[in-house]
């Protein structure tokens, strides 16, 4: 038995009752297959018959499935949520696996070698031996386009994306620009379109050519697909309006990273503010090793 | 000085101890059993164990306690245990012909073998509130106890049925299924829902739907969105046998008995090239005494059915992959409360472009904090 | 004295092999391996099995079977796999239902000298659904020092090159497959102690040539 991990929360051992990770055995096998069939098929989603997880849809139970079904005893987890280790949900799913897994946690990017995310990619580049699993709420991209599953389904099989250039198209000629920001879609193994999760378009130019495997789990849509290592992922634009990221004027206010995405910190009631790192272990790491941003510059505390 | 949101860890904690105490009200106050719950909610125990998919009474009641009457929070409990149960296998289909009658109505014929039998109904009370109820220990006068021979009580959509004026149970033969394929039962928790579907799969999501979805969906067609002529032709709650068949016996055996409430919808059909003019039904079933739950149903499986039978269907509650993807509360209060997770970045990323555009349209320089770089 | 019930069922009950020792942790590390292989298609990734087996699975065939077989799974098993000591430990440790025809299977087993009859016949997926597919497992395939492939595609950092003991003719079919992305079956190799995956997304260039398919 173990009694504090790298993070220093106290990890029982795994919850009584329940089967290693929750998840029974027969469940587990039924999406290891599924997600062997997203790798060998990138960027498509796969159905699966995802479970009622004690968390509630909308939360994270389709990464968390996911999770459940490739963790090993000797791995070490990571979950963020928003780039944050501490936020609630993130350590509410950290707290669930750590309970009914016992595996170790850590907060440390490179530390882990699986790294369950929701809505970020880390700043720090990922490697071959580390997997990212992204919770998924819509997992089809062309939802907002055609509400229908048999309708979008059929477009996926005959590669008709007519309706997604359009869209972006039309973005273009009301707004003078494409005003997708996050979840911006993306073109993979040039053959499926497929939904990044509502990560910032910052993160997109990540996920393509990324050295770590990326699963991407939706349990209340019931669908999961990949990214391998390695793979070609494009995201959509037009010769004259090329892909682009967001980027900040001023940097960190803490560790004064710069090309980092930002969080926006407000500071009073007369619109002050200040930005810093979302990714917060990279932050706090930057500051550990002794960078500091203008917020703090000249301060010892 | 920015302190970076921490101690997410504490803020959970305590949020539980919170929990538990509200939970617990007034500890003046006797608290509440298990048995009170299951013996004096009875109906809400009802609708968590049809709505969860698991008929135990006991645990439903427990659920009731523990979520502090938030009965959608009750069903995720039951939920959320029953995925963890292991499974021997599926029962036999329930014969709801044989079954013990605590209630049965029928609102198309004034007379039938086996009669009406009116029983525990809100239907004819005055909605008066009864302060007598207020004051604890009342007495109850005892009601009279009428017994229902299961030999007389046919349910009336056979009566029709046997002279052809009704549909056989499981549909006309225009949806092109053999027999066999019908029989091949399918289950929505083991396989995810494809569409289109086919009846089996539309009844077990509706089954396991919301009732206030349901209500509200059939109460539309109703008022004409996909009007399909309903009669309650039978509606009967009461008390079935369950059998199954374990493998080493190879033949049924009694495992049990539960309460269910089933309802018969007679809808009018006016028949098309193959199949002659005869009444079409929809149906509902539940575990214990859900009435308008089951009636609901009944409502939205025959709305479903309408492209089945040729009928147009455009309204909302026609729609297959609109009722079936919305129907499930579990999953619709899920992604409806995710909303209360932290969406900073997704946020921020409006945020920056909004404020840009800003920019622009007051023709001011890019001022805005944040512009975009060429990847 | 025993009854030929009896003894029959002693006879199937010393057919049995042990499963992993640890199966739940041993059957996620064996997915694993499966998870890098198909994630880095051409990697020679180790891969482990319970030291009791049936033959002509062999001891990783074995391991695969425990961590990816179940009532779900639909298995083909080719002629010099599906000898009864297999299927009496398929149908008892993973209660997969064993099919006749390798097109109603979701895995099928093989020896690489079988390969070049079973392969064309599995099932391939729809274009609507290319999961619905099937996943072919070949036996006893060692791996060579002599670049046969050269393999690029998805989970490959350039390209990567791929020796195997192979009769003339195999690669072609899993060009053909390759052909047909989204549709296809996925390939696993199996040796003792090691597996190589070739998903569909692969794109095979024979450093042999390959007939016209």
């Amino acid at each position: 038995m173990r009694d504090e991990t790298i993070t220093g929360e106290t990890v029982p051992v795994p919850e009584s009752g329940y089967n290693f990770a929750y998840l029974d055995e027969g469940a587990k096998r039924m999406i290891r297959r599924a997600i062997l069939k997203a790798v060998a098929v990138p960027g498509y989603q796969v159905p699966f018959a995802s479970r009622e997880m004690p968390m509630p849809y909308g939360w994270g139970t389709g990464g968390i499935q996911v999770t459940a079904s490739i963790l090993k005893p000797e791995d070490t987890l990571k979950v963020i949520d928003q780039g944050s280790d501490d936020t609630t949900n993130a350590v509410s799913i950290r707290r669930f696996f750590a309970k009914t897994a016992g595996v170790a946690t850590t907060e440390k990017t490179e530390e882990a070698n699986i790294i369950q995310t929701r809505h970020r990619i880390p700043e720090k580049p990922l490697s071959e031996d580390q997997i990212i699993v992204l919770q998924v709420p819509i997992p089809e991209p062309l939802r907002w386009l055609e509400p229908r599953e048999v309708e979008t389904r059929r477009m996926h099989a005959l590669s008709d994306y007519g309706v997604m250039h359009v869209k972006l198209y039309e973005d273009i000629s009301r707004h003078g620009r494409i005003t997708t920001n996050y979840d911006y879609p993306v073109m993979v193994n040039g053959r499926h379109i497929m939904a990044p999760s509502p990560t910032p378009k910052f993160d997109n130019p990540k996920m393509g050519n990324m050295p770590a495997l990326q699963l991407f789990g939706a349990g209340r849509e019931k669908r999961i697909y990949a990214i391998p290592p390695h793979t070609e992922v494009k995201s959509l634009d037009f010769e004259d309006h090329p892909f682009s990221i967001q980027a900040w004027d001023e940097p960190c206010a803490l560790c004064g990273a710069e090309e980092v995405f930002m969080d926006e910190v407000i500071l009073d009631d007369q619109g002050g503010s200040m930005f810093v790192c979302s990714d917060s272990d990279f932050c706090q790491r930057r500051r550990d090793a002794g960078h500091k941003g203008p917020a703090v510059e000249g301060d010892d505390t | 000085m920015y302190v970076a949101v921490k101690g997410g860890e504490k803020a959970i904690d305590n949020a539980h101890r919170l929990l538990a105490e509200d939970r617990r009200g007034n500890p003046d106050v006797p608290e509440l059993t298990i048995d009170q719950i299951r013996e004096q909610l009875k109906l809400s125990i009802d609708r968590v164990m049809t709505e969860g998919s698991l008929y135990d009474r006991d645990l439903a009641a427990l659920a009731i306690k523990q979520a502090r009457g938030d009965l959608i929070e009750a069903i995720f409990l039951i939920r959320a245990y029953r995925t963890t149960l292991p499974r021997f296998g599926y029962s036999q289909p329930v014969e709801t012909s044989d079954m013990v009658l605590d209630r049965r109505i029928s609102a198309t014929f004034k007379d039938l073998p086996g009669g009406q039998v009116l029983g525990p109904t809100f239907d004819y009370t005055h909605r008066l509130l009864d302060f007598m109820l207020a004051a604890e220990g009342k007495e109850i006068d005892a009601p009279e106890t009428v017994e229902t021979d299961t030999d007389e009580t046919p349910r009336v959509l056979e009566i029709l049925a046997r002279n052809g004026l009704m549909e056989p149970p499981d549909g006309i033969e225009t949806d092109g299924r053999s027999e066999a394929e019908k029989a091949d039962v399918g289950d929505l928790t083991r396989d995810p829902l494809s569409f289109p579907t086919n009846r089996d799969l539309r009844l077990q999501n509706l089954a396991r739907g919301d009732e206030g979805f349901l209500l509200a969906m059939g109460y539309s067609t109703q008022r004409g969105y996909g009007r399909n002529h309903p009669f309650a032709g039978e509606i009967r709650f009461g008390t079935v046998s369950v059998e199954f068949v374990p493998e080493e016996l190879g033949f049924p055996i009694e495992i049990g008995e539960i309460e269910m409430t089933e309802c018969d919808m007679v809808n009018a059909f006016a028949g098309s090239a193959e199949a002659a003019p005869q009444f079409t039904r929809g149906y509902g079933l539940t575990f214990g005494h859900c009435e308008r739950k089951a009636m609901s149903m009944a409502l939205v499986d025959r709305a479903l059915r309408s492209k089945e039978l040729g009928e147009p269907a455009d309204a909302p509650a026609q729609d297959e992959e609109f009722v079936l993807s919305h129907s499930d509360n579990i999953q619709a209060t899920g992604f409806v409360e995710h909303l209360k997770l932290p969406h900073y970045v997704d946020f921020q990323s409006e945020l920056a472009m909004v404020r840009r555009m800003r920019a622009e349209f007051f023709g001011e320089d890019d001022d805005a904090s944040t512009a975009e770089a060429a990847e | 004295m025993e009854s030929a019930l009896q003894s029959r069922a002693i006879q199937e009950a010393s057919a049995l092999c042990r499963p992993f020792e640890d199966p739940v942790g041993d059957a996620s590390r064996m997915f694993r391996a499966f998870l890098t292989a198909m994630s880095h298609p051409g990697r020679v990734v180790a891969a482990f099995g319970p030291g009791d087996y049936p033959e002509p699975l062999g001891t990783t065939g074995f391991g695969a079977a425990l961590t990816l077989l179940d009532a779900d799974t639909p298995v083909y098993l080719s002629p010099q796999i599906g000898t009864a000591r297999t299927l009496a430990n398929l149908r008892f440790h993973c209660g997969c239902p064993i099919v006749d025809e390798p097109a109603a299977a979701s895995f099928a087993f093989m020896t690489m000298a079988e390969a070049e009859t079973v392969l064309p016949k599995l099932s391939v997926g729809t274009p609507d659904y290319p999961d619905r597919s099937a996943t072919a497992l070949i036996l006893g395939g060692g791996f060579t020092n002599n670049d046969t492939v050269r393999l690029t595609g998805p989970g490959i950092y350039k390209y990567k090159t791929l020796g195997m003991n192979a009769p003339q003719g195999f690669w072609t079919h899993l060009q053909c497959n390759a052909d047909r992305y989204p549709l296809g079956f996925d390939t696993v190799f199996i040796a003792e102690g090691e597996i190589v995956g070739l998903p569909r997304s692969t794109r095979i260039d024979p450093t042999i040539t390959a007939e016209e398919c």
